[in-house]
């Protein structure tokens, strides 16, 4: 498995400083402007997980690196696993490097305790999880062009929201109770009580999403033709 | 035997190849030749399991290509016609990336190899020209000790000079040890000099697969005046040009010719490779 990934790293490592970057200006605003703990887990549940799926699949397929990759003496299952391994890794360096950086310069000591708890880091892993188990087979299946796509089904879905919200006077829409209702789902999971269960079901749920993405997106990835 | 294909098929939306049949014994260079789209990169990566086959069987060694996926890859040295490299690696760096793969690496080999075909070991791929990067794909393809090379159009976009070189590598490869080759081409002339086995292969099928000694004492092209042809003798032949001067044709029985027209004036000469590409693929077939 080490061999599997440090090919990735090697491969990705122009995608790597870039993100790197990015992860530095990120951590300077959020301890700068005195960003909210709640917002950074939303942000960071979402765009690592965005960054290892989408980003080096992107590469991936510009250079069509699949070709090379299936030829090496491994499996397509272990190619999986292998993005899968590495996806966590870059998700916790980064973690790591963030919280690291708001020990030194964050002002607010409650933002760094906050998001050492327990829960705090179970949700956010569970959060990842779920955007990750939701993005690797999307883009195995559907490429870069896929994710492009899908992107900017986003926004047009966004528009359709705001119209759809201004047209009917701000009344309930099936979009906006959606929103909410995951808005709800996020905020019910931080202000559950750390119960021993709590934190269970938060890391067994976690652990169900993983094993789940990787049979899935094994099973999209053994169907594709290079 | 090296390579063992029974029954294989692959169907796409616009093309089916159509359950191909080939073997090919170790210690022999095979060569693949056919038409564009001919079914020539499916077959290959058919091979190497980068694509889903519909049925069939492909036996490396002995063993399934499905089953024993990584033994069997361990073993096989792959060129591909556009050889796909992150382009701001270094040769180093991916001579360090493919190392770690292959049990049988042998590093002494691969500079050996650079040395050989002046490969620049701190030059990025992004500045390397297409022959570079194909005597790159050599040099890693060889350096595991591979028993078996699958390549892909190897020799498209090199320069005679290289090509010849080349050429004359897979030759010693073979007779130095007991090493197999499959190697698809465009260039006839190459597998001349080269193969001992030729696979033809058009829209998806396979038209013939026959050691290249049998190939040019059973095979022959004709060459006689149009008249003689008629709707019978045609069916003779697996292919026919006519021309204003005559006809050309392809026939795989030259003797079965030769007494089908005894006391007619026609001529049989040795076809070369090109002249059954050409008959095969554009002539009349089968008329």
């Amino acid at each position: 498995m080490l061999k599997h990934i440090r090919r990735e790293l090697i491969f990705n490592q122009t995608q790597l400083y870039i993100f790197a970057g990015y992860m530095i200006i990120f951590w300077i605003w959020v301890d700068w402007q005195d960003i909210s703990f709640r917002f950074s887990l939303l942000f960071l549940s979402f765009v690592l997980p965005l960054f290892c799926a989408a980003s080096i699949q992107a590469r991936e397929e510009r250079f069509k690196a699949w070709t090379l990759n299936c030829s090496l003496p491994t499996n397509r299952k272990t190619l999986i696993l292998a993005r899968l391994v590495t996806s966590w890794l870059l998700i916790f360096a980064a973690l790591v490097f963030g919280l690291l950086f708001s020990a030194l310069f964050q002002e607010n000591p409650a933002f760094l305790s906050q998001f050492l708890e327990l829960k705090s880091l179970l949700i956010f892993l569970l959060l990842s999880s779920l955007f990750l188990a939701f993005l690797l087979p999307f883009v195995i299946r559907f490429g870069l062009s896929g994710v492009i796509i899908g992107l900017v089904a986003l926004q047009i879905l966004g528009v359709i929201t705001l119209l759809l919200t201004s047209m009917s006077g701000n009344k309930e829409n099936i979009l906006r109770s959606f929103i909410h209702s995951v808005i709800n789902a996020v905020k019910f999971l931080l202000n559950h009580d750390p119960t021993p269960a709590y934190l269970l079901l938060l890391l067994v749920s976690a652990a169900a999403i993983n094993a789940f993405n990787l049979k899935f997106s094994q099973f999209l990835f053994l169907r594709r033709d290079f | 035997m090296a390579l063992e294909i029974n029954k294989l098929r692959k169907e796409y939306s616009d093309f089916i190849l159509k359950d191909i049949s080939l073997k090919l014994p170790s210690g022999y260079i095979m060569g693949l030749i056919g038409p564009n789209g001919s079914g020539k990169t499916t077959l290959i990566k058919l091979i190497l399991n980068m694509t889903q086959r519909k049925s069939g069987e492909i036996k490396i060694f002995g063993m399934d290509n499905l089953i024993h996926e990584i033994e069997i890859k361990s073993r096989i040295g792959f060129v591909h016609e556009e050889p796909h490299y992150y382009s701001y690696l270094k040769v180093k760096e991916i001579r360090s990336l493919f190392s770690r793969f292959y049990v049988n690496w042998n590093d002494d080999l691969f500079y050996s190899l650079c040395g050989e075909f002046n490969l620049p070991l701190d030059r990025r791929i992004s500045a390397l020209s297409r022959g570079t990067k194909m005597k790159l794909s050599l040099a890693l393809a060889l350096s595991h000790n591979a028993d078996f090379l699958l390549m892909d159009e190897p020799t498209t976009g090199l320069d005679p000079v290289f090509r010849r070189e080349l050429l004359r590598k897979f030759t010693e490869i073979i007779q130095n040890e007991n090493k197999t080759v499959l190697f698809s081409t465009h260039i006839t002339s190459d597998l001349e000099r080269t193969a001992d086995y030729i696979t033809y292969i058009q829209k998806g099928e396979i038209l013939f697969s026959c050691t290249k000694d049998h190939l040019f004492e059973t095979w022959g092209l004709v060459k006689g005046e149009n008249e003689i042809l008629d709707h019978e003798s045609k069916k003779l032949f697996e292919g026919i040009r006519k021309g204003p001067y005559g006809f050309k044709a392809l026939t795989s029985d030259k003797e079965k010719l030769r007494r089908a027209f005894s006391g007619k004036n026609i001529l049989i000469e040795k076809p070369s490779l090109d002249d059954i590409m050409v008959l095969l693929s554009r002539g009349e077939i089968n008329a």
